[in-house]
């Protein structure tokens, strides 16, 4: 969609905040792809002859109530909390789009009744929805996935919806239908690529707060089960040591703290960049 | 510079297949409603074409003129079936278009295209001059051997470079985006182009040249025309028949060189009269300048719908409205006192 060195991407790289962000995420990624070649640990080896200690050489980010090495259980547990993210904002996608574009597309009675409908689900707080389909669901990140992604489908649909209202009346669409393109080109090759661009930059902040709502889950014992390495559960399992061993709280805090920033830094830079004419207050 | 064929196309022999209609409007009605509920009917309406009837033909150029607000392009897009009337008759090839179904308006697509007035929007912003070009040809189902071909044939048609195939419209200069725009609706060789207003957001200059353009096209194609336009120099440059339209009621209608030449409405007087002249003015064709603004569409006057402008307006004008009635020459008017 952008073409190198486009002035898009130009703009984007202007923006500091955002240009570090995507290169903290993009490392981030990296390393918990590689996370095997990085580390030798097993993040769910216990050494209960070690707990609780505190940085030091050989655990640079000290080890849990079970002896863990923390940044081991970081470097696993970014890969837990990153694909429950991306996950849950593609599951979300995945239906609201459609829904989205046909519901702003044919207009009418039709759109009418699927808005009303989108009311109703949006009267539920997002995390209670996902806590209540957590709770049908049951755990696991599959589950959590589903249930996340599915507490952003409401806001989601409108966001498409929007998009699709807003090119429907160019002078483009009317154009496509006086050559006698059917409904359904119109909106796959005119209507979707004009709508695409809010809806990554939405999407890449929907992610920190689906990152967020799957940490939360996790800290509320609900998400990924026990043993496995995710960072609200890390969190979780760290608060009873808040006092005695505060690193075994902050170090996964902090790192959902910095990656939600960070995604939504480079939301907020994504948006600039796409739209120059928005402009910074 | 707008009447490099106005000349020309005076002494032209007009032939009879000429003359045969490929396209007649008849009784055309469109109204909107204007309180739209959520259930029931709406209550009120704004009649933004009323009973409009004309013909089009072959090899011609219908222009039709007004005010904005007069529903010139409400009569541009019904007849596109981007609208569908009230009511009336759009006849095409022997048969009514004004009803049928989105399924059977494929067929009409082919043979009938248009030309919107801004080439800033009319094309998708994400999509190549090839992809635009190529888009009526896969709608329609050209063989796919015959696309590059008739891509550089439409290119050079409207006088682009062929370099140009992979840029996106935002590269392209006003003008330029118009040439496309027509090279886009010639690209499945319609019978009929409606072309709406294609040069009024358009430099002087530019205009021009699109007007040169499109004159020579229809001479190459022999491609029947609709023209949209409020520019009267415009439209005297390149039309056969003029339809004047007034709040969507027909004022006036005829071929160009009759309706130039004696206009009989006020209306269409007023009109021709506002047209910039070079040189000094002789007493008897003064500047007739309106009073007043457009009434609103939604509450028209009574009776005749010019008549809260018009000079000549006198009791009978507010209680019944003119018919159109035309002479031996085609020339139609509705008015009680034309001149």
């Amino acid at each position: 969609m952008i073409a190198e060195n486009s002035p898009a991407i130009e703009r984007f790289k202007a923006n500091k905040a955002s240009a570090i962000s995507l290169v903290y995420l993009l490392v981030l990624t990296t390393m918990a792809l590689l996370a095997p070649s990085i580390t030798s640990g097993d993040p769910n080896q216990l050494d209960l002859g070690q707990v609780l200690e505190g940085f030091s050489g050989e655990h640079i980010f000290g080890t849990d109530h079970l002896g863990r090495d923390i940044a081991t259980r970081i470097l696993y547990g970014t890969r837990l909390s990153l694909l429950s993210g991306v996950g849950a904002v593609c599951f979300g996608l995945a239906i609201a789009l459609p829904i989205g574009l046909f519901s702003g597309f044919v207009g009418g009675v039709t759109d009418t009744i699927v808005q009303r409908f989108v009311d109703a689900l949006f009267a539920f707080p997002a995390f209670l929805m996902a806590l209540a389909l957590v709770a049908v669901l049951g755990a696991g990140l599959t589950n959590v996935i589903v249930a996340v992604g599915a507490s952003t489908v409401p806001p989601m649909i409108r966001l498409v919806r929007s998009g699709v209202l807003s090119v429907k009346s160019e002078d483009y669409i009317e154009n496509a239908r006086s050559v006698g393109c059917s409904s359904s080109r119109i909106i796959i090759r005119h209507i979707l690529p004009n709508t695409l661009g809010p809806i990554i930059v939405q999407a890449t902040v929907y992610i920190g707060a689906t990152i967020i709502a799957a940490a939360g889950l996790g800290f509320l014992g609900l998400g990924v089960q026990p043993p496995a390495a995710e960072w609200g559960a890390m969190l979780g399992e760290g608060r009873d040591y808040i006092f005695t061993a505060p690193h075994v709280l902050t170090v996964p805090g902090l790192f959902i703290f910095v990656t939600v920033l960070a995604f939504n830094y480079v939301g907020d830079g994504l948006r600039d960049a796409l739209d120059p004419k928005t402009t910074k207050q | 510079m707008n009447h490099i064929s106005s000349q020309e196309k005076g002494f032209r022999v007009v032939t009879d297949e000429e003359m045969r209609e490929v396209l007649r409007v008849e009784g055309l009605t469109k109204h909107f409603a204007i309180d739209k509920r959520l259930f029931g009917q709406p209550r009120k309406w704004v009649q933004a074409v009323d009973n409009v009837t004309f013909g089009v033909r072959g090899r011609g150029t219908l222009a039709i003129v007004g005010e904005s607000g007069s529903g010139k392009t409400t009569v541009g897009r019904t007849i596109a079936r981007l609208l569908k009337p009230s009511s009336g008759r759009i006849l095409f090839d022997g048969n009514d278009i004004a009803q049928i179904d989105e399924r059977s308006l494929r067929g009409v697509r082919k043979e009938i295209q248009m030309v919107f007035q801004n080439p800033n929007a009319s094309l998708n912003p994400r999509m190549t001059v090839r992809q635009l070009l190529c888009e009526p040809l896969i709608v329609h189902q050209w063989p796919k051997e015959e696309h590059r071909p008739r891509i550089e044939e439409l290119l050079e048609t409207v006088g682009l470079p062929h370099s140009y195939v992979d840029r996106y419209p935002h590269e392209f200069s006003g003008g330029q985006r118009q040439r496309i725009a027509i090279a886009r609706a010639l690209a499945i060789r319609p019978k009929v182009i409606i072309f709406d207003e294609p040069v009024s957001a358009l430099d002087v200059s530019v205009q021009a040249q699109i007007i040169q353009l499109l004159d020579r096209i229809q001479a190459d194609t022999g491609l029947a025309s609709i023209f949209i336009s409020h520019d009267l120099s415009v439209v005297r440059a390149i039309s056969d028949d003029v339809v004047v339209l007034y709040l969507g009621k027909v004022m006036e209608a005829g071929p160009s060189r009759e309706l130039f030449g004696s206009p009989r409405h006020p209306y269409t007087q007023a009109l021709i009269s506002a047209v910039p002249k070079m040189h000094k003015r002789k007493s008897q064709d003064a500047r007739i300048v309106l009073k007043g603004d457009l009434p609103s569409p939604a509450n028209p006057p009574s009776g005749c719908r010019f008549r809260t402008r018009c000079w000549k307006a006198q009791d009978i004008c507010a209680t019944k409205a003119p018919e159109l009635e035309g002479d031996a020459k085609r020339h139609f008017v509705a008015c009680h006192f034309p001149n």
